[in-house]
């Protein structure tokens, strides 16, 4: 251990060369090879202990986060609440901007994925319809720009520079990246409120403010009528099978939609958008050998009766909303 | 000459400390996306808000209202409400906003709670 910290600047007994002994001049050399390992050795254990800290002791905690970095559980709980909110006030463009802070691009499905997991779970009906519901106007309704948001109901959307994040471990760092506000109207920037600790300023954020503006009918309300209908016997739809599709006016897919079947004993409920793999306006159900069923899509349509299981083929049933314009 | 040694070796072991912390604090910090709602910035927080309100405006169910803002901050559900509506008013919101989230406080200042009907919590 001595070994370690004696270099070759130490100070060492001159000794003639002559009367060096051969394990002398061996362990000088070794002396030397050893060079400012501990230099290394220092900044390598310091570099460990500081990781440790920084990743394990004490790391960055956030906390001024944004929707998206919320946990599964709490995710769900804010799609409920924009769901909800919107079966509430009818404003599409205001959950849009909502769901979006949670889900980005993917929020149809995962509003539709939540609706169907939900019935599964047996949650309140009422909340997975809100989802579905939500899902479905957010595909079918275009979305506004700005001018047409301040024109509908005089939007009073903020972009302000907001506070950055601060860490409680005493270091500032950005939560998320900036929050896209695309129906943003009005920027104002406003002054963020002092800080008493001395942080680090980074790229100011846009600050979420509600937009509010009218919103057109929901786009459940219309009914739909079956388009096509026919029995599938190549294998391609399995036997007993209902493979389901239901579009807009438009003939886009629609998710989200809901569909009832009904037998003698019992019912089932679920949506369209579940499989956005195959379609986003895709829904299936298999029926059983010897019932007849009965199924009804969306809120306000007929239902198609006398719906029989064949050993052999599976259905196709398209249907359309209609556009009572 | 050792005494110097082992100097140098504190003072590295400090520089990379040094390091590490600058590395894993701002450069790479921890990843963090399992976050609370109580960790929302508090514009977040305030559409949360009011989101409840527009909710409870809607179903009347105050009892829910209420415990869907217990999970925001360690607040009691009045006080939470409060809190938004100040910074409601500071971000612009809309009048009709404002009017929902203050029926929702004064509703919620106004229920009885579990220790003044003799409930045990």
């Amino acid at each position: 251990m001595n070994d370690y910290w004696d270099g070759e600047e130490d100070e060492e007994e001159i000794v003639p060369i002559e009367e060096q002994t051969r394990p002398t001049r061996r362990a000088r050399r070794s002396r030397e090879g050893q060079g400012n390992w501990y230099l290394l050795t220092g900044l390598l254990l310091g570099l460990g202990l500081g990781l440790l800290i920084a990743w394990v002791i004490s790391p960055v905690q956030y906390v001024d986060t944004g929707p998206s970095s919320l946990s599964a559980v709490y995710k769900d709980e804010q799609r409920r609440m924009v769901a909800l909110a919107y079966n509430a006030d009818r404003n599409l463009t205001r959950a849009r901007e909502r769901i979006r802070l949670v889900d980005g691009e993917q929020a149809v499905h995962a509003l539709a994925s939540q609706a169907q997991r939900m019935l599964a779970e047996n949650q309140p009906a009422q909340e997975a319809r809100a989802l579905a519901v939500l899902a479905a106007d957010l595909s079918r309704a275009p979305e506004q720009n700005p001018t047409q948001a301040v024109a509908a109901g005089g939007s009073t959307a903020t972009l302000a520079p907001a506070p950055e994040s601060t860490s409680l471990a005493g270091e500032t760092a950005e939560a998320e990246p900036s929050a896209t506000l695309a129906l943003a109207a009005v920027q104002t920037p406003t002054t963020p409120p002092p800080t008493p600790t001395p942080t680090q300023t980074r790229t100011p954020r846009p600050t979420f403010t509600p937009p509010a503006t009218a919103t057109p009918r929901r786009i459940l309300d219309a009914p739909f009528t079956l388009k096509n209908r026919r029995e599938v016997c190549d294998g391609s739809i399995p036997a007993g099978m209902l493979s389901i599709e239901v579009s807009g006016e438009d003939g886009n897919p629609l998710p989200g939609v809901r569909i009832l079947v009904t037998w003698q004993d019992g019912t089932d409920e679920f949506y369209t958008g579940l499989a956005p793999e195959i379609s986003p306006g895709f829904a299936d159900f298999q029926m059983t050998t010897g019932i007849l069923y009965s199924l009804e899509v969306g809120d306000a349509s007929e239902p198609l009766d006398g719906l029989k299981s064949s050993s052999t083929c599976g259905w196709q049933l398209d249907f359309t909303q209609q556009n009572d314009s | 000459m050792r005494s110097k040694r082992i100097l140098w070796f504190l003072v590295m072991i400090g520089l990379g400390t040094v390091l590490g912390l600058v590395y894993g604090w701002i450069i790479n910090p921890v990843d963090y996306v399992n976050a609370s709602p109580e960790r929302l910035r508090s514009d977040y927080k305030t559409d949360y808000v009011l989101m409840v309100a527009e909710i409870y405006q809607s179903d009347g169910d105050l009892e829910q209202a209420a415990r869907r803002l217990v999970s925001l901050d360690d607040l009691t559900p009045a006080q939470s409400v409060v809190d938004a509506l100040a910074n409601a008013r500071a971000l612009e919101y809309s009048s009709a906003d404002l009017a929902t989230m203050t029926r929702l406080v004064e509703a919620l200042q106004d229920r009885p709670t579990p220790e003044a009907d003799g409930e045990v919590p």
